[in-house]
């Protein structure tokens, strides 16, 4: 019998066959290891984001406002949480910056302070991270900063009037944020870890979108919710985010209707990551809620003092 | 012998298949027509809410007076809202004055909403929607 040389076609058609299938079996999940890692990452941040937000309340004793409303501030007019916790996140710096500038609305504020990313704002599972805009478009040489964590502002519309506008007055809505808010943790009648901080938003469209109070444009959104979100809906819900003016109406999974109005707003917790989003508790544990969760539940770990029983679980 | 393998080789792809399926309610499409006045509303939102709370809503976008909505069954709160550009001067010297909304669906079908409809598992879920200015 002849000795074989090498491999006939059929072998090595076989060999890449194989090889074919053993990549086609290993790709996804290492598409699923990077995508566990990046919402890995991003709950890391609402930890890092939740425990500033207690090193403030330890020297402030209270948590900051969600907003600063306009028409009790001649400076600074529509600042939100997230600048007030920089010094808590290593960013001194640029918040002493800030504040040794005393211009009137923060969308004036000089660009390499407001387009400055913070990332520890950035969820890494957001394609569109990180975000500008959603503060009015472009001014002062910037778009503005955007991210993605949002406090919690309740179970019921983003209620935050304007002055000039009728219906005006400093509403108190039922979360821990809400426009000149000062909550301190034993105004938290239900428990801190009964009741939400922070939770997550989409961005979306481009910087070039011109769009004013999306979730996270923390740079003029202030006054239109855009600090927080409202647990009317479940997280990722199919129902619209109802915002000033939307950057994009497009987008399939975080719908968005410009409403132009004080009194409908809402903005609700939604994320890439498939099946919910994370949520940082007011005792600081973060947890991964589920889109599937009972609503009465969610809205009752929305509310402060509600005086519901509830488990997360 | 070669047969109880095959057998055991269907059996194990098919719960392969079966394994990961989607999670969540089953929902059923509702559709229909919405419109005001007479005429079809070209840009809306229709939101399907639970009327005792339960649960969360359901909603989709209104084109061209057209929609479909996937919805868990039940009693439904039906709320339809629109809004369009409008030109009015404000107070504010925020610099949002050039450009403003209203909704222009009356309350009642939205906020104040009296629709009311019932989602059935096995009905033809199609409910068209007559609104009046």
């Amino acid at each position: 019998m002849r000795r074989r040389e090498g491999f006939t076609l059929v072998e090595l058609l076989v060999v890449i066959a194989i090889i074919g299938i053993l990549i086609g079996l290993l790709l996804p999940a290492v598409q699923a290891v990077r995508a566990a890692a990046r919402r890995m990452q991003c709950s890391n941040h609402l930890k890092q984001i939740a425990l500033a937000l207690h090193n403030y309340h330890d020297s402030m004793g209270r948590f900051p406002y969600g907003t600063l409303d306009e028409a009790t501030t001649s400076f600074h007019r529509r600042d939100t949480w997230m600048q007030q916790i920089w010094p808590h996140l290593e960013q001194s710096a640029v918040y002493d910056k800030y504040m040794a500038w005393k211009g009137v609305w923060i969308m004036d504020t000089p660009v390499e302070i407001k387009d400055a990313v913070i990332p520890t704002f950035v969820c890494p599972s957001d394609p569109n991270g990180p975000g500008f805009g959603a503060g009015g478009g472009y001014r002062s040489g910037g778009y503005g900063f955007q991210g993605n964590y949002v406090g919690c502002a309740g179970d019921d519309y983003i209620k935050i009037n304007r002055p000039g506008f009728s219906g005006y007055a400093l509403h108190k809505l039922n979360g821990i944020f809400y426009a000149n808010s000062a909550t301190r943790i034993g105004d938290i009648l239900d428990g801190a870890s009964h009741t939400l901080l922070l939770s997550e938003v989409m961005i979306r469209g481009d910087k070039n979108d011109p769009g004013w109070g999306g979730g996270g444009g923390y740079w003029g959104g202030g006054q239109h919710s855009a600090f927080g979100f409202t647990a009317l809906e479940p997280p990722n819900t199919t129902v619209a985010d109802r915002v000033w003016t939307c950057k994009d109406t497009n987008m399939l999974e975080s719908p968005c209707m410009t409403v132009g109005d004080d009194i409908n707003k809402c903005i609700f917790a939604r994320s890439h990551h498939s099946g919910g989003a994370s949520a940082a508790m007011g005792d600081g544990s973060v947890r991964f809620i589920t889109e599937t969760i009972d609503l009465p539940t969610w809205k009752a770990l929305a509310t402060r003092a509600g005086g519901e029983v509830t488990s997360t679980d | 012998m070669p047969k109880t393998l095959a057998a055991c080789a269907a059996v194990c792809f098919a719960l392969l298949l079966f394994g990961c399926g989607p999670g969540g309610p089953t929902t059923y499409e509702v559709t229909g027509t919405v419109t005001l006045d007479g005429e079809p509303i070209a840009d809306a939102q229709i939101v399907f809410r639970a009327v005792d709370g339960s649960e969360g809503s359901w909603a989709a976008k209104v084109t061209d007076g057209e929609y479909t909505v996937q919805s868990t069954p039940g009693k439904k709160r039906v709320e339809i809202t629109a809004t369009r550009e409008i030109h009015m001067k404000v107070a504010s010297d925020s610099g949002e004055g050039e450009l403003n909304y209203e909704m222009y669906v009356p309350e009642k079908y939205n906020r104040q909403s009296e629709l009311t409809r019932e989602v059935t598992a096995d009905g033809d879920n199609r409910f068209d929607f007559a609104l009046e200015p």
